[in-house]
């Protein structure tokens, strides 16, 4: 007996030890060979092999388990992971795509795409959470709103340097631009490029064409064309539409910031001061777009309960007209079974103001390699590689150029296409960090704000009262 | 342990084996030229050790690439640990003290197996064990050859009557297993393997690390030898307690490494102001503004904001009183967090103990019913609060659904008109964290239900046959036996579900819309709370001032517990 026991304990060890140096054979493989010795920093490029497959569970896809898109890596490579926050398995398979065809059109790049985020997990804190172990990407998409915070901590780099002679800063729309050219440090923009817009996007009105026309309610659509899409006009149909009964709701929108600052632009507010150093959201106007908003719900009671995923009752049937961005355009194309369209935003007293909402590409200020990854950010914003992007619905290219809007117009459904283009140009609210605070402790503060007063637990007064009071703690840092 | 297994005390022997040793004196033994050699080798290593570890700290400190600097001096400080230790080591063994043997094998162990790890991470080891896993995966199937030599060894258990030939088929199945294996690993990559780590230990640090282990595995070994342990004057006991380390030290590393060391960490973190990527020392300041309360009268008519300091924001108003808080949201926090550990626990002990009761009669199917009450415990957290966020719905939750079907009824009855409703289970503050409360219950409801029918099947039923043949009624067995004997499960119940509940934070994170914890923070939690600062913030220095916070509270009430149950607990 304890001779057999001595004969396992012996097979097993030698088990072990082969594994283990089989791994160690697959090691060498999987470096770069151009990646620094793993006595030095973390880098991100080091870091790939061994994060490939975690990525994965780490992130998982909406529909599928999003395995890491990786090229093999030959031994002059180098090996660069890059990393966006894709909506759907769709967007995952098309970045890929690309992912596949830019590594094979960059010279001696070895691209390894990664799809980030899921319903149950952010994607900027798993990103923050890699980036303070080292082991974040050398590229990756992060929203407008994240830019400053990214930046000022040194997290991204400034690739002014690195900007070729061919690159100019007016081939994207002015309003990301002037962020992503923002230096900090002498309250000037041109000056630094911490990255190149990905998309941009608008928001529009996902209209429910069965509900409108069962409610006997005008068209949204021809409304706008002859300029009477008002506030009233919208009002009429959410009325007339929750009319109808039973579960059907006139209005829905999702709980985030740009869903009442929608309201609040239009009636001619917003939410900073004009140098953004402080919280404007009381102001006559900005409490005035966010009386009617609340209005929506609860007098006329025509909404679906702020709080709630709207998303969901909209693609069901049961909501007449529902507030969402570009990105809602591929999940509404697949779940729709009725008659859809989008419609401009509402003119409000001030107009109406969409939001212009952008993200950007960005470069991992420990990257081992950022000339390559300079490379990789142009060759991920390109108008061929917008256009395959756009076309997939989620987004609009960031790139100003008529071509590209033509393109874009053609991808429909929805066959109004140029309601996010008219959005567009009509002097949207541009989606923007805040340079001199913190943005997620703004939004923080002024979302349970919103929340109080748009499900009636707070009276317009005591909103207007203390909507900044916390909110304007997020400027003194 | 019996008092006559010990032999003799202070009795030298030897430190595995624990046998008794030739030299029984209290005095101590004669050392001889070898083992004095070994002790003064050992010291001149410890005093080379703690040169290097001093050496090692100072680079640390110097180095420019550990850019967190919180983690540079918390390293560094681990490491100069490690060079007093050696020093103190160094003092002991040459003083021939007992205890510099233990340091110098404590310290050995620990620095041995560092280094060893270490080297594996040089060489690539941890970074390809994924792909070691796929191409198992790959191959797995050459292990069907394996079957194959064990069927053929099993063929010749039935030659039990010719030697010969059940040995042949023994040897040819062992043949077969043995050459499945080998190809196998082949197939893996045995051979680049081989490669790889020759060419790995070309890094000169793969060398130093190798070089490292080998020096620290030997001078482990050279103080366990029993002529060393002899020296030293090691007694059983001594004996018994190094080979007692040796069995915990894989956890005790493990502990320390991953447990002890991060909440060390993160007890420095929170008398700094790090953001992951640098901190500087604030001392208390995170605890102060955590715990600024201000209490002020204001006038009638009059908004807080005119009494309250700035930087104090209304948590509460009382009459004419005001609370403000530097930090409101972690007041309203824990405020969440107690009630909804007071709710959970109520809604899934006391029912998980009427439940356990019915399931522990024997009536047919209780079996069935007791799967059934499970299976909640057993699913993911996180799932379930997906399927319920869709059950609560308001638009199209099926719980709406049904309290609208069940009003349909009513509404069948004459002159009976109710409207139907349309509650906002997770969008309003007055019904989301009740929401909250009423899913987690009935996650946990069966877990403490099956805690409590262990208790319960563990009360002999002699007594309850007793008592009936007593006259008891069932409702006085339930309160007068019942409950006091299922004390100690209880506490355990309770106990358990209160820690867990005091921890909540999946449910929040993922029913409420992100970043969590709405709405109106109604459904923010304390664990929830220090998650947004730490990481949706980056503020993790106040974070771990919070969840230092949350832990001495979660501390406090189970000590309470405990005092309770000793006071109680013979009721």
């Amino acid at each position: 007996m304890q001779r057999m026991q001595r004969r396992f304990s012996w097979i097993s060890l030698i088990a072990i030890l082969t594994l283990a140096l089989a791994a160690c054979g697959g090691g060498t493989t999987a470096q770069p060979t151009t990646a620094p010795a793993p006595t030095e920093a973390p880098a991100p490029t080091e870091a790939a092999a061994a994060t490939e497959a975690p990525a994965a569970t780490e992130a998982p896809a909406p529909t599928e388990a999003a395995a890491a898109t990786e090229a093999p890596v030959a031994m002059d490579e180098v090996a660069l992971r890059w990393r966006t926050r894709p909506d759907n398995q769709a967007e995952i398979d098309v970045y890929s795509q690309i992912s596949s065809e830019i590594d094979a059109q960059l010279d001696n790049i070895s691209l390894t795409y990664e799809p980030g985020g899921s319903e149950t997990s952010s994607y900027q804190d798993v990103l923050k959470t890699e980036l303070s172990a080292g082991t974040a990407p050398d590229v990756f998409w992060i929203p407008g709103t994240d830019i400053a915070d990214f930046a000022t901590r040194g997290l991204i780099l400034d690739l002014r340097d690195l900007a070729d002679a061919d690159y100019n800063d007016s081939d994207f729309y002015p309003g990301p631009m002037f962020h992503l050219t923002f230096n900090p440090e002498t309250g000037m923009t041109g000056e630094t490029l911490w990255g190149l817009p990905r998309d941009v996007s608008t928001f529009a009105l996902y209209l429910n064409n069965d509900l409108i026309e069962q409610a006997g309610a005008e068209d949204p659509r021809v409304l706008a064309a002859n300029g009477e899409w008002t506030w009233d006009k919208f009002l009429e149909t959410a009325i007339a539409v929750n009319n109808l009964g039973g579960d059907v709701k006139g209005f829905g929108m999702n709980a985030w910031w740009a869903n009442p600052g929608l309201f609040i632009n239009s009636a001619g507010g917003g939410f900073f001061n004009e140098d953004r150093t402080a919280c404007a959201l009381d102001s006559d106007a900005s409490v005035a777009g966010m009386e009617f908003a609340s209005r929506l719900y609860n007098e006329f009671g025509v909404a679906v309960p702020y709080g709630e995923d709207s998303e969901p009752p909209f693609l069901a049937g049961n909501v007449g007209m529902f507030l969402n961005g570009r990105w809602a355009t591929p999940g509404t194309r697949a779940s729709a079974e009725f008659d859809w369209d989008v419609v401009d935003v509402p003119i409000g007293p001030g107009g109406a103001r969409s939001w212009l909402f952008w993200g950007a590409y960005v470069v991992n200020a420990n990257t081992a390699h950022p000339e390559e990854a300079w490379q990789l950010v142009r060759a991920l914003t390109t108008a061929e590689t917008q256009s395959k992007i756009a076309e997939l619905g989620a987004n609009i290219p960031s790139r100003v150029s008529d071509a590209a809007i033509q393109a874009f117009l053609t991808y429909t459904p929805p066959a109004n296409n140029q309601a996010f283009i008219n959005n567009l140009a009509n002097d949207p609210a541009i989606e923007g960090p805040l340079w001199a605070g913190s943005w997620p402790e703004f939004d923080a503060a002024t979302g349970s704000k919103f929340t109080a007063l748009l499900n009636g637990d707070l009276t317009l007064e005591d909103y207007q009262a203390t909507v900044c009071e916390e909110a304007n703690q997020a400027f003194d840092q | 342990m019996r008092e006559g297994s010990q032999g003799e005390p202070g009795s030298p022997c030897d430190p595995i084996k624990g046998k008794p040793m030739a030299t029984t004196t209290a005095r101590k033994p004669a050392t001889t030229a070898g083992a004095a050699l070994v002790i003064r080798l050992g010291a001149a290593w410890h005093a080379l050790l703690a040169f290097g570890l001093v050496a090692a700290a100072w680079a640390l400190l110097q180095a420019r690439w550990v850019q967190r600097d919180g983690l540079r001096l918390y390293v560094a400080g681990l490491i100069l640990l490690g060079a007093v230790a050696s020093v103190i080591a160094l003092v002991l063994l040459l003083r021939r003290d007992g205890r510099g043997r233990a340091i110098s094998l404590g310290l050995n162990y620990i620095f041995g197996v560092g280094s060893l790890l270490s080297l594996l991470g040089v060489l690539g080891l941890y970074i390809s064990l994924d792909e070691v896993a796929a191409s198992f995966n790959r191959w797995v199937w050459l292990l069907l050859g394996v079957l194959v030599g064990f069927l053929i060894g099993s063929v010749g258990d039935r030659f039990t009557h010719a030697p010969t030939t059940q040995a042949a088929f023994h040897r040819a199945g062992g043949w077969v297993m043995g050459a499945s294996a080998i190809i196998l690993l082949l197939a893996m990559g045995l051979i680049q393997g081989v490669i790889g780590l020759l060419s790995g230990l070309g890094n000169p640090l793969a060398l130093v690390l190798l070089s490292a282990t080998v020096l620290f595995g030997l001078f482990f070994w050279l103080m366990l030898r029993p002529q060393i342990a002899v020296a030293f004057g090691a007694g059983e006991r001594d004996a018994e307690a190094v080979s007692g380390f040796l069995f915990i030290a894989p956890n005790l590393l493990g502990f320390m490494l991953f447990f002890a060391g991060p909440l060390l960490f993160s007890l420095y973190l929170s008398f700094t102001n790090s953001d992951s990527f640098t901190a500087e020392f604030v001392g208390l300041r995170n605890y102060i503004e955590i715990f600024s309360l201000q209490f002020a009268q204001v006038p009638p008519g009059q908004r807080s904001g005119a009494v309250l300091s700035s930087g104090y924001i209304e948590l509460v108003r009382l009459g004419d009183f005001v609370v403000g808080a530097k930090d409101r949201i972690f007041w309203i926090a824990l405020w969440n967090t107690i009630v909804y550990c007071f709710w959970v626990t109520m809604l899934s002990v006391v029912p998980a103990l009427l439940v356990a009761t019915i399931l522990n009669s024997k009536i047919p199917g209780m079996q069935f019913f007791r799967a059934i009450y499970f299976i909640p415990s057993i699913a993911g957290v996180v799932g379930v609060a997906v399927i319920w966020k869709w059950l609560y719905n308001s638009n199209i939750g099926f719980l709406n659904y049904g309290i609208n079907q069940v009003l349909g009824l009513f509404n069948r009855l004459p002159f009976v008109e109710i409207a139907p409703v349309q509650i906002a289970w997770l969008a309003s503050q007055q019904t989301a964290l009740a929401s909250i409360i009423i899913m987690a219950a009935w996650q946990l409801l069966g877990f403490n239900t099956i805690l409590f029918l262990a208790g319960l099947q563990g009360i002999p039923g002699e007594i309850y046959e007793a008592a009936t043949i007593d006259g008891a009624s069932n409702l006085q067995r339930f309160r007068y036996m019942t409950l006091p004997l299922l004390a100690p499960t209880t506490f355990f119940v309770v106990t358990t579900t209160l820690i867990t509940t005091l921890q909540v934070f999946s449910e929040p994170f993922v029913m409420t819309p992100p970043p969590g914890g709405g709405p109106n923070n109604s459904t923010m939690t304390a664990v929830l709370y220090l998650y947004q600062r730490g990481f949706n913030r980056f503020e993790q220095g106040y974070a771990a001032a919070v969840a230092w916070v949350v832990f001495l509270f979660i501390f406090a009430v189970t000590l309470v517990q405990f005092r309770l149950q000793r006071r109680y607990g013979d009721m």
